[in-house]
């Protein structure tokens, strides 16, 4: 497996990479995601949202996180993400997961918490966010449960190991 | 070789359509930031009408355009005018030819269509040729910075394309 570069998503060819990405992957939220729903989802969320782009060696997108500051500029929220399934290991998780947290610090220095959502009965990650949040509730989205996950910035930045000196772990 | 346009009836080729705009995004030119853009692409396969895609023989996108009905301006309720979205021919596709054969692919599509289109609107860049070359069949309706606006009614584009149907048959 190899490595994965993060990448800020600046310019047009990088959004539309990120779209095409987005809608050949979004059946990994679920399996009948429907295509019109990822179009929706673009045309309505691009605007407001900003995007974490994540390339392998040949700069090819794998992976990307897309998020958006809450109103009050002290939550930072997912708004979904995915990983290409031969890039997933906990190892790339924490890597990836810890570049993007870095980058919302140097964005928007008064994060104080971030949230994240799953569909409700995906085990594997909820396990997972388990680890680094606390499950604050639920929501409906497009006909689909979701469990709600937030964690305390802070928190988050000890659990990634963000403030050790070694932190780019090969 | 050969290429053909047809229209996305199907959920793969609306796919294929936009797959094959965003990989040439940056030739498209659109000026807009890429949200508005992308909404414009998209919008056809969200209003139900309509994607049409040209393909090789190896079944391979070389060209894609899209239309609606109806106008920004007339809240989209003036059907009868039908705005043309995005039209994007590869660079190494791009000839007479194939672009007189997706305007006939339009006018056919439309012409066969329940509901009555008396006109198409749509905008281009402002440099010379593209200019010259629309200017040919359609009326300019307003020069900005960075677009042209054009109208041509569809039964003086119809007869503009009469004109050519030997090499379009």
């Amino acid at each position: 497996m190899g490595r994965l570069y993060a990448t800020p998503c600046k310019q047009d060819k990088d959004y539309a990479r990120f779209a095409s990405y987005y809608i050949e992957h979004s059946h990994e939220f679920d399996e009948h995601y429907p295509f019109q729903e990822a179009i929706v989802h673009l045309v309505v969320s691009l605007h407001e949202s900003r995007i974490h782009l994540f390339d392998d060696e040949n700069g090819k997108l794998q992976g990307f996180i897309q998020y958006r500051y809450e109103a009050d500029q002290d939550t930072v929220f997912i708004e979904s993400s995915i990983v290409s399934p031969a890039y997933r290991s906990g190892h790339a998780f924490y890597k990836g997961f810890g570049d993007w947290l870095r980058q919302v610090i140097e964005e928007n220095n008064d994060v104080r918490w971030v949230r994240l959502h799953v569909r409700a009965d995906h085990g594997y990650l909820n396990r997972l966010y388990a680890k680094f949040a606390k499950r604050i509730g639920e929501r409906e989205s497009n006909g689909r449960l979701e469990a709600v996950y937030e964690s305390a910035c802070d928190d988050l930045r000890r659990y990634l190991r963000l403030d050790t000196l070694s932190n780019d772990i090969k | 070789m050969y290429e053909a346009f047809s229209v996305c009836a199907t959920e793969m080729y609306q796919r294929k359509y936009i797959d094959f705009l965003l990989t040439h995004y940056e030739g498209l030119r659109l000026p807009f930031p890429f949200p508005v853009a992308f909404g414009f692409i998209a919008s056809p396969i969200l209003m139900a009408n309509e994607c049409f895609l040209c393909l090789d023989d190896d079944g391979e996108a070389v060209g894609a355009f899209s239309y609606i009905h109806g106008t920004g301006e007339g809240n989209y309720e003036d059907r009868h005018i039908v705005q043309l979205q995005v039209a994007y021919l590869a660079e190494t596709h791009r000839c007479t030819t194939l672009f007189l054969q997706g305007l006939y692919t339009l006018v056919e599509h439309l012409n066969e269509l329940g509901e009555e289109v008396s006109e198409l609107v749509f905008w281009t860049g402002t440099d010379d040729y593209t200019t010259r070359l629309f200017g040919k069949f359609a009326e300019r309706t307003s020069i900005g910075e960075s677009v042209v606006g054009y109208r041509v009614a569809l039964d003086k584009l119809s007869s503009y394309l009469a004109r050519f149907k030997r090499r379009l048959s």
